[in-house]
């Protein structure tokens, strides 16, 4: 059966609560008291062959945790998993031969080579025919602009060069499913869009199932049609991404820079938002941080210029940012209900 | 099992290697003090005890042994203690594992990539020094034929005894104590230091037994004991393939018990 299967699966660590301090590590040394984090939690998830699913969540959520049992790195606690009919972690030598993996903070190329040679030992690894090598180095100069970057040792690329590679790495055996885990972490937001344009053109040609994983809203949104939400080892949101966009796409985190307030009139400024915008719009505050005063808010119930209008003619606002709604937040709301 | 994909591996590992040609050229120095102050040393050790020989053994022969073993020491070294150390508690581990390789086969294709350069830069000149320094006459043909095996051998156990002491990352999280224990044991039981046959008796029957021996007495004695041909040579490499079959079945089976207990760290 080809696409993707997990059911009620579980992966749970057995870590060493550390105590403090150097008293705390001596006594570490002759008892040792050790708790169990559940990393995944009882996922159940059923992907389809060539489509390009959307794995979200904060850090720490079990992404990865999840995408290591899928390329067979890790056993699961419990549960199933099967990918192209294959178990992987008890057949991963033959399973990882159909699959591409990146993890976006290593790299699976040769680190003191140039980036042909790493391509060059996998095509021996996988056994590539000539054809297919050549078909599928000329996509990636094509599409990833690849041809500059072959002659460069890869300790010397950028993050991005180096991204761009291994994702072209990835798909270099024409595998049918693909896990992309944090491939725009730490990029710039060019380079990440050019990441971004590059999966979706490799999974439209190639046809491969794409399980891509990000702690970033935006970078999925643009990307997949489906989302699966995950926080704390367990799914939370599993459906298209309009229903998801239509709930979170609405929502913006309005920055102010307070630097000119004082901790009243930062208090004021709340109180008196809060009531003139009534308690029916939705409106939340973060903390201030580096004297920028964070808080979100339903663009559907309140305008941006109605509720910043008033606060701009009362208060001294050195600056302001408009930005997407941030994990966390999507997170809380989910908790709060805002999915049912 | 697709043998050019190792090749492919080797290939890549020796690249990579002499990317760091100044490596070679400190270690060859290194070497090279070593061997000549080893020479004074041996030289007072015999000129003070005022034999011609000891335990029936004379200075060229007896800086000979020491020489090769210390030439060996350059050619078989693998770290792969400390590159399994690494890759587990980096959860780098995670690029092997999604290779549709064997996970042992490429460490040891990585490690044979670096045994040849090792070999070519500091293995053979660092040979024919030693016997420069001793002042013997070449080695016959037939110990030089036999002596290839027991270096390709002793690399082999090398490397085994090495992973076996990297897989002490997955109990105990860090092998250095692990690895300077290993290292402790071979300095003294292997006759890397002191030639085994100027061991007492006893002693020397123990450890002829043990695979430590397997990685300098036994290379160094078939070429150092000029004339001794096949039927010296025939037990030692016995004894190396022995302990190459048990250690090899022992990391096999440690390794897939490791590999369940496997926590990938880091994102």
């Amino acid at each position: 059966m080809s696409g993707i299967r997990l059911r009620d699966v579980t992966k749970h660590y057995r870590v060493l609560k550390r105590r403090e301090g150097l008293s705390g590590s001596i006594r570490d040394l002759v008892s040792r008291d050790y708790k169990t984090v559940k990393a995944v939690d009882g996922i159940s998830l059923s992907i389809e062959q060539g489509e390009l699913v959307g794995f979200i969540g904060p850090n720490g959520a079990g992404k990865s945790t999840t995408i290591k049992m899928l390329s067979g790195v890790l056993e699961p606690t419990s549960g199933t998993i099967e990918v192209d009919g294959f178990v992987p972690y008890r057949q991963r030598r033959r399973y990882v031969q159909r699959i591409g993996i990146v993890f976006g903070q290593r790299t699976q190329l040769w680190w003191d080579l140039a980036v042909i040679e790493s391509f060059k030992l996998l095509k021996e690894v996988y056994g590539i025919d000539d054809a297919a090598y050549e078909r599928n180095l000329g996509i990636f100069d094509e599409i990833a602009g690849l041809k500059e970057l072959r002659g460069i040792p890869v300790r010397n690329l950028s993050l991005g060069q180096r991204m761009l590679c291994d994702i072209a790495a990835s798909f270099i055996h024409d595998p049918g499913t693909i896990f992309l885990d944090e491939p725009t972490i730490g990029l710039d937001v060019e380079i990440r869009a050019k990441v971004r344009k590059i999966i979706k053109e490799l999974n439209r040609l190639k046809g491969a199932t794409v399980l891509l994983s990000s702690h970033d809203v935006g970078d999925i949104e643009s990307l997949a049609r489906r989302i699966v939400l995950i926080d704390k080892g367990k799914i939370l949101y599993d459906g298209p991404t309009e229903k998801f966009n239509g709930i979170f796409g609405r929502y913006r985190t309005l920055r102010l820079d307070v630097h000119g307030l004082s901790e009243e009139g930062i208090a004021r400024l709340k109180e008196k938002t809060a009531e003139r915008a009534g308690a029916d719009k939705g409106i939340v505050f973060g903390e201030v941080a580096g004297g920028w005063l964070g808080l979100s808010f339903d663009q559907d119930r309140i305008p941006l210029l109605e509720l910043l209008t008033p606060i701009l003619a009362a208060f001294e606002i050195k600056d302001i940012k408009v930005e997407e709604i941030a994990m966390e937040e999507v997170i809380r709301r989910v908790y709060e209900g805002a999915l049912r | 099992m697709r043998l050019r994909s190792y090749r492919a591996i080797v290939r890549n590992e020796i690249q990579a290697s002499l990317a760091y040609r100044g490596h070679f050229l400190f270690h060859l120095a290194g070497t090279a003090i070593y061997l000549v102050i080893a020479s004074f040393l041996w030289k007072a050790v015999f000129a003070s005890s005022g034999a011609e020989a000891i335990g029936g053994v004379g200075f060229e022969r007896a800086y000979l042994y020491v020489g090769i073993a210390m030439s060996l020491a350059g050619l078989i070294q693998t770290n792969v203690d400390y590159s399994l150390n690494r890759l587990v508690m980096s959860g780098d581990i995670f690029r092997h594992l999604c290779r549709p390789q064997d996970f042992m086969g490429q460490l040891f294709a990585e490690s044979i990539g670096d045994g040849i350069v090792n070999c070519a830069a500091i293995g053979m000149p660092a040979l024919v020094l030693s016997y420069a320094l001793s002042g013997t006459s070449p080695p016959d043909l037939v110990n030089v034929l036999l002596f290839v095996p027991a270096v390709a051998m002793a690399f082999f156990l090398n490397f085994l005894i090495d992973f076996l002491t990297g897989l002490a990352v997955f109990p105990f999280h860090s092998i250095r104590g692990v690895t300077n224990a290993k290292d402790a044991a071979i300095l003294v039981l292997s006759g890397a230091l002191v030639p085994l046959p100027f061991y007492p008796a006893g002693i020397r029957s123990v450890l002829e037994w043990l695979p430590f021996q397997a990685l300098y007495n036994a290379p160094a004695r078939i070429l150092a004991d000029g004339g001794a041909g096949i039927s010296e040579a025939l037990p030692f490499l016995a004894r190396q393939a022995a302990w190459a079959i048990i250690l090899f079945v022992l990391a096999r089976v440690l390794f897939a018990a490791g590999l369940r207990k496997l926590v990938v760290n880091g994102g």
